[in-house]
């Protein structure tokens, strides 16, 4: 049974008024436990909206979508949802409240209702997880932390509470190098580990093409191409270049499929690319015009 | 949350619109003194709001719209009325048990609905006919005098043209604090009041951070843009302009005011 | 190394240029620590640096927010210490943040892009040519009375770059505006500041994480820890050991032709960008 199951999901904003907005329109689709899935969509294409069906935050005006078999409208099961779906939202750190790190951490366990030996483990666990030193930072005020210090922490303080489904919204934006690295070790580790299902949104594709098993392509609502990456990359190539999203190597790539090069497309990663080209250069005919 | 902010700006181009703000000002303050007025009949609150109403369908506003909004106030309009009619001493026009209705009571307690319904109505019509820059801007124009007091003028109208520019914005960011903090378990809705209090805070703080460090940066992007606090040395992209229709008005409300004094 | 800045008149100079900041507990920390550098009239610079390098401290000391612990910044001559100067020095030097909300001020967007203008004591009817002006150069003026939170991220950073234009800047430093904006809307804002610079000779400072839009850049200065590392043009910088040896990595295509100069091909090295390698392989 997959863990998440969308069907003919449609989601429209403040019906009846004159602000009404189709968000979401028949989507359809479903995603199996401990997969990594990536859904990719411009600002506007309603991946947000979507994310908040998974956790129960927004109920379908059409359509249902069932965590774990069951139906998100149905018995306020939408209410107890945030205990099985995490939700990590852009720029996390902005939510940040508490007066100490281990009280940030500790307010989704405790809201749990775990006991306090079960939530100072969890939380030395999940520093440690992120890479973060318990010993150096539980008792200082967050705002001590650095900036991608403080995205770590928030979330860190979703992941102690160990979700079977963790979404997220562009985990990495605005972080360096260093601290990305940090959060997609962490990813996979709760992968894993936990065995973890793991739905990262993003409006760029870069990171999230290596990292992930399928990817959901969104577009004004609809969901234009769902399955293997391949698949769904060229799906994606094949929309108004002038808006893309891919990441520069693969649009390379489409762009000199399209000059009449015989490139092969099955390509996902930045290596490939250049290995890819490099056959190009060594047999000049493949690019005759 | 876009639109649905009662007495909120409607774009328009009525007469009623094109006035100047500081008159539309001046006409708010003569509605508040013929509120206030002690010596005003309900006969003459009557014709007040009459009047009122005829400035609302020249505004083009759609009186029916206006209207709509005193249905939010309906409780503070009940109570209102219920305290001025069982607790005024006067006449008695009915009772039961040790309760008493006095003629004044019910009189007051008219009087006092209409009131209220009319500044509700004059405000409405202020700010619904009026953009918010246009208020500040009218606002900073009739305070000027006071900046020989020392009164700082113009950073007050500052203070007012941020805040409204920043009121959505606000909205919008607790909303999504609210959602993230719910993805972790804090309940708004339920459980006793004190516990509510205490998850409010979880919204609270950070809203209070995002403001202050906001603050820090617009005021490095004033700065940038040569802003200099307290310079009446600036000009203005939309001067503000007396017109003949602003004549006519501060004509009638002049003499409107001047009729409820002579009461 | 920096010969651009000396062909052409140099218009903002560096002259050991430090700055420290305090800390709790009488520490201080050195945001910069000796910089020379100068930058030529009508230069599209990229900066680039790990968080913590000094690349906002070094932004800020451009137009006079900040003020040196020690050395001189002069823009066109003038110091920035020089309290005389300083408004001068801010119209000529304009500047767009990294929140696009935190710098919008009005609630409406033609209100906004006049904001600078009124500052400077024109009269309106050159505030509002002003005003038409620079939301045409940015490509806004069909939202000239829309309110600023109704726009997208991209929009609001172009209305900032339009609120900086108001003022006929002669540079314009921008610290990582792309960074919470979508991939349209950094093309929108990367589009416009090209042609700023390429059509109306603006000198272009920006500071970004995102190597994909400092490619295209003239020049790319690369500071780390309070100090300039590297200085030189994109395709050099990215192709050397050092960039990544300070935490960063080059663009994808700039890795491609990297490895592709490696593997003995003959590609021209220079190629850092998607529509450079586009053309080579297949004009």
């Amino acid at each position: 049974m997959p863990i998440i199951e969308i069907k003919d999901l449609t989601y429209v904003y403040q019906s009846g008024t004159p602000y009404e907005k189709k968000a979401l329109e028949g989507l359809s689709f479903s995603i199996e436990a401990g997969e990594f899935v990536g859904i990719i969509g411009a600002n506007g294409s309603g991946k947000s909206t979507l994310m908040q069906h998974f956790n129960g935050l927004l109920l379908p005006t059409a359509g249902s979508v069932l965590v774990k078999g069951k139906n998100t409208a149905v018995n306020h099961y939408y209410s107890e949802l945030w205990k099985e779906v995490g939700l990590v939202f852009q720029f996390p750190e902005q939510q940040i409240f508490a007066s100490t790190v281990f009280a940030e951490v500790a307010y989704g366990l405790k809201n749990l209702g775990l006991e306090q030996p079960d939530i100072e483990r969890r939380v030395e666990e999940v520093l440690h997880r992120v890479g973060l030193n318990p010993e150096e930072i539980t008792h200082l005020s967050p705002l001590r932390l650095s900036g991608g210090e403080r995205r770590l922490l928030a979330l860190a303080s979703i992941m102690a509470m160990c979700p079977d489904v963790l979404v997220l919204d562009e985990p990495t934006a605005g972080l360096d190098p260093a601290a990305s690295d940090r959060v997609w070790q962490a990813l996979q580790d709760m992968q894993r580990d936990y065995k973890t299902t793991v739905i990262m949104v993003s409006h760029q594709a870069d990171e999230l093409i290596l990292l992930a098993n399928k990817l959901a392509f969104l577009e004004e609502g609809r969901l234009l191409a769902y399955g293997g990456k391949v698949e769904v990359l060229q799906q994606m190539a094949r929309r108004d270049r002038d808006d893309w999203l891919l990441p520069d190597h693969l649009q390379l790539i489409y762009c000199l499929e399209d000059c009449g090069c015989q490139v092969n497309t099955d390509i996902i990663s930045l290596e490939e690319a250049a290995l890819e080209i490099s056959r190009i250069l060594k047999e000049p005919t493949r690019c005759k015009v | 949350m876009q639109g649905m902010i009662i007495g909120q700006f409607v774009r328009g181009d009525s007469v009623i619109h094109r006035l100047d703000p500081r008159t539309k000002l001046l006409g708010c303050l003569a509605v508040i003194v013929a509120v206030a007025w002690p010596g005003q009949t309900i006969s003459r609150l009557l014709l007040d709001a009459a009047l009122i109403i005829a400035l609302i369908h020249l505004s083009q506003l759609g009186i029916l719209r206006v209207l709509g909004g005193l249905k939010s106030l309906r409780i503070l309009f009940l109570l209102t009325f219920i305290c001025q009619v069982f607790f005024t001493r006067g006449d008695p026009l009915l009772s039961w048990g040790g309760i008493i209705v006095s003629r004044a009571g019910v009189y007051l307690g008219i009087a006092t609905f209409l009131r209220l319904v009319l500044l509700y109505l004059g405000a409405s019509l202020l700010t619904m006919t009026t953009s918010s820059l246009k208020l500040s801007a009218g606002l900073e124009s009739l305070l000027s005098p006071l900046a020989y007091l020392r009164f700082p003028v113009q950073q007050f109208a500052m203070i007012i043209n941020i805040s409204l520019r920043f009121i959505p914005t606000i909205i919008e960011e607790a909303e999504i604090i609210a959602r993230a903090q719910r993805s972790r378990g804090a309940r708004f809705d339920a459980g006793p009041l004190w516990l509510r209090l205490k998850t409010t805070v979880t919204i609270l703080i950070p809203l209070l951070g995002a403001s202050l460090q906001r603050a820090n940066e617009l005021a490095l992007a004033m700065e940038s843009r040569c802003y200099t606090s307290g310079s009446a040395n600036h000009s203005r992209l939309n001067s503000l302009h007396y017109s003949w229709i602003d004549g006519m008005a501060l004509m009638i409300l002049t003499v409107h005011t001047g009729t409820v004094l002579m009461c | 190394m920096a010969q651009q800045g000396e062909t052409m008149g140099r218009i903002i100079e560096l002259i050991n240029v430090s700055k420290e900041y305090l800390q709790a507990g009488d520490n201080t920390r050195q945001a910069l620590a000796d910089i020379n550098l100068g930058i030529g009239a009508g230069e599209l610079v990229g900066i680039a640096g790990m968080n913590g390098s000094g690349k906002t401290t070094l932004a800020r000391l451009l137009n006079a927010l900040l003020l040196p612990s020690s050395g001189k910044v002069l823009i066109n001559g003038m110091d920035t210490t020089e309290p005389g100067y300083q408004q001068e020095i801010r119209r000529q030097v304009g500047m767009v943040f990294q929140n696009p909300d935190n710098q919008i001020i009005n609630p409406i967007v033609d209100e906004e892009v006049a904001f600078g203008a009124e500052n400077l004591n024109l009269s309106p009817a050159e505030v509002r040519r002003r005003v038409n002006w620079a939301l045409e150069a940015v490509g806004l003026s069909d939202l000239c009375y829309h309110a600023p939170h109704l726009l997208s991220g991209g929009q609001k950073q172009r209305l900032a770059v339009a609120a900086a234009l108001a003022m006929r800047p002669e540079c314009l430093v921008l610290d990582e505006p792309t960074s919470m904006l979508d991939q349209p809307g950094r093309r929108k804002l990367l589009k416009c500041l090209l042609q700023l610079n390429r059509e109306h000779h603006l000198t272009i400072i920006m500071i970004s994480h995102c190597m994909e839009e400092l490619a295209v850049a003239d020049r790319l200065i690369v500071l780390h820890e309070g100090a300039v590392h590297m200085d030189g043009p994109p395709w050099v910088v990215f192709s050397s050991p050092q960039f990544t040896a300070l935490g960063l990595k080059p663009p994808p295509i700039a890795s491609i032709t990297g490895s592709l100069v490696r593997q003995g091909h003959q590609i021209d090295k220079k190629i850092v960008t998607l529509e450079q390698m586009v053309e080579y392989l297949c004009p």
